[in-house]
């Protein structure tokens, strides 16, 4: 990182599919730096436009997810052409693990995740990658990260779908606590939006659309 | 139980109509002794109509369960059981596998398996990869999806939203005045280009939306654009989302193996983009062979065997079909 001397890299803590994530130092505070690395296999042009968009989206999007009182990591810097952003370390144990190892301790979380999912939709937030890999169990409290896919919207279709992709999460790699931890996190849902029986009817509807093709 | 089964799978989803004959002991242990089919292809320029497929099967029938026969030397005595293509896919066309079936199933008094088609592209190119417990990326006409095994299901961890990667190379090459299935015609035209136009790219999590990508190639069409260049960009726009897709799923379920099957697998741009990801996670990939990428009898035989072997099939009465079958719903009987 020659170009950029705030910041210093300690030690590679993932080689993720979105980005590498660095345990690094914003002066002298513990933090994270996550980069955007090109992907060779990707046109030239699309994978430089894809990087710098999600580098700018992520960051205006968890500061603004802050700002309403959801759990997020501080942002530090951030550098769109170089596809960088540096921000608060979040020392914890993500969902997905305690979600693996220890059920009966992670379920009650997931009512917690439920609320902030519904903090997010009422301030017209998208998360756009809600996984369990993507809350981590701090302080008591499920801070999230990886804003990438995030963008404003109004539209139930983009919630619907914000629901899904953590229902197909839990279908697939937590089957076993699916119906329970669903169920919490719908529970948590309502309680900050109320009836959702439209949004339930839309989740429904665009898990049947996608199955199977009808016209080929 | 048999040691050894042999199936006759009847495949008759959409396009394609085929039978084959497999003698398998385990997903480990076999062979495909036939596979025939035959492609209804319709009009130049127009997609799929479900009743004209389904007469060309019912045409084309006999002659392929003939050939299938005779190319495996065997009779229809040698049959242990006959599965056909269940579902999912189109109304008519099921109903002529699935007729076919119960009338040898009662004629020849042999047992049936209702098989899932996604599953049999699943199961086959298991067999044919040696891969056991592979990360899968289906993609085809009717289907695009990320699937892996656990606890008696293939799982489902990304999908399409609304159109399949077949079906927007399909659509597209129909407005250019070819018919469906198209894409291999894309594909040609898409390797006389380098010129990038940027085209909507949507992911959502896991999953992908293609719809948006459809209508922007043929905007981009009516406004006059390089025909090389939107198949070129259209492509690497559409292949890039079901890379990155891929991607997060390799990294997400930490699978150390991976595999490419359906109609589309047979895209060489689309090997090498996957390929380039299992290097960089140092996984086994493979992608299922261009011969058995398409919809094919043997897909059908192969499910129809392993059922059949753990001790499943059904009478006449319960051959049903299908139109909407997800592939969570199916019980896996034979793996663990």
């Amino acid at each position: 990182m020659g170009n950029i001397t705030e910041y210093i890299l300690e030690r590679l803590i993932k080689k993720g599919a979105e980005a590498d994530i660095y345990e690094a130092r914003w002066y002298g505070l513990r933090a994270i730096a996550k980069i955007r690395k090109a992907k060779e296999f990707r046109n030239p042009e699309l994978d430089y436009e894809i990087r710098r968009k999600r580098t700018l989206r992520e960051a205006k999007l968890i500061a603004l997810a802050k700002s309403f009182g959801i759990p997020t990591p501080l942002i530090y810097f951030v550098d769109p052409n170089t596809a960088e952003i540096v921000m608060q370390f979040i020392e914890g144990i993500r969902l997905r693990e305690l979600s693996l190892k220890e059920k009966e301790k992670a379920l009650p979380y997931y009512q917690f995740v439920g609320k902030n999912i519904a903090l997010l939709h009422k301030n017209r937030i998208i998360h756009g990658d809600l996984t369990t890999s993507n809350f981590i169990i701090s302080q008591g409290k499920p801070f999230l990260i990886d804003f990438g896919l995030a963008f404003l919207s109004d539209e139930e279709e983009d919630k619907a779908v914000d629901l899904h992709l953590i229902k197909q999460i839990l279908l697939s790699q937590h089957y076993d606590i699916y119906e329970e931890a669903f169920n919490l996190l719908l529970e948590g849902y309502r309680s900050i939006l109320g009836e959702i029986g439209s949004l339930i009817r839309k989740i429904k509807e665009i898990e049947r659309r996608g199955r199977y093709a009808r016209v080929v | 139980m048999l040691e050894e089964v042999k199936c006759l799978g009847i495949e008759s989803t959409a396009h394609t109509f085929s039978s084959s004959i497999v003698r398998l002991k385990s997903l480990k242990e076999g062979e495909i002794l036939s596979n025939v089919r035959s492609i209804y292809t319709p009009p130049k320029g127009s997609g799929i109509h479900p009743t004209e497929a389904s007469r060309h099967h019912t045409k084309v029938a006999p002659a392929i369960m003939h050939s299938s026969l005779k190319e495996a030397k065997l009779t229809m005595k040698d049959i242990d059981v006959i599965a056909y293509s269940a579902g999912p896919g189109l109304g008519p066309c099921l109903r002529v596998g699935a007729t076919i079936a119960r009338a040898l199933a009662s004629y020849y008094n042999k047992p049936i398996v209702p098989t899932n088609h996604a599953i049999g592209h699943i199961e086959l190119g298991c067999f044919l990869t040696g891969l056991l417990d592979p990360l899968v990326l289906l993609i085809s006409g009717g289907h695009t999806l990320i699937t892996a095994y656990a606890g008696k299901r293939w799982r489902i961890f990304g999908e399409t939203l609304d159109l399949t990667i077949g079906q927007i190379l399909d659509q597209f090459g129909r407005e250019l005045g070819y018919s469906s299935p198209a894409g291999s015609i894309i594909e040609e035209l898409a390797s006389n280009s380098k010129n990038y136009i940027l085209m909507p790219y949507t992911v959502k999590g896991n999953d992908v939306s293609f719809s948006g990508l459809l209508t922007y190639a043929k905007k981009l069409l009516a406004k006059g654009y390089k025909v090389e260049d939107i198949c070129y960009s259209l492509q690497e726009t559409a292949f890039a989302m079901l890379c990155e897709t891929f991607e997060r799923a390799i990294a997400f379920c930490e699978k150390r193996e991976a595999m490419v099957v359906g109609g589309v697998a047979a895209n060489k741009r689309l090997s090498s983009m996957v390929n380039s990801l299992a290097d960089r996670y140092k996984i086994n990939l493979k992608v299922v062979p261009m011969e058995y990428s398409g919809d094919c009898g043997a897909q059908i035989a192969v499910v129809g065997a392993l059922a059949f072997k753990a001790g499943y099939s059904v009478g006449v009465e319960k051959s049903l079909v299908r139109r909407s079958w997800r592939i969570d719903d199916v019980e896996i009987f034979w793996r663990d």
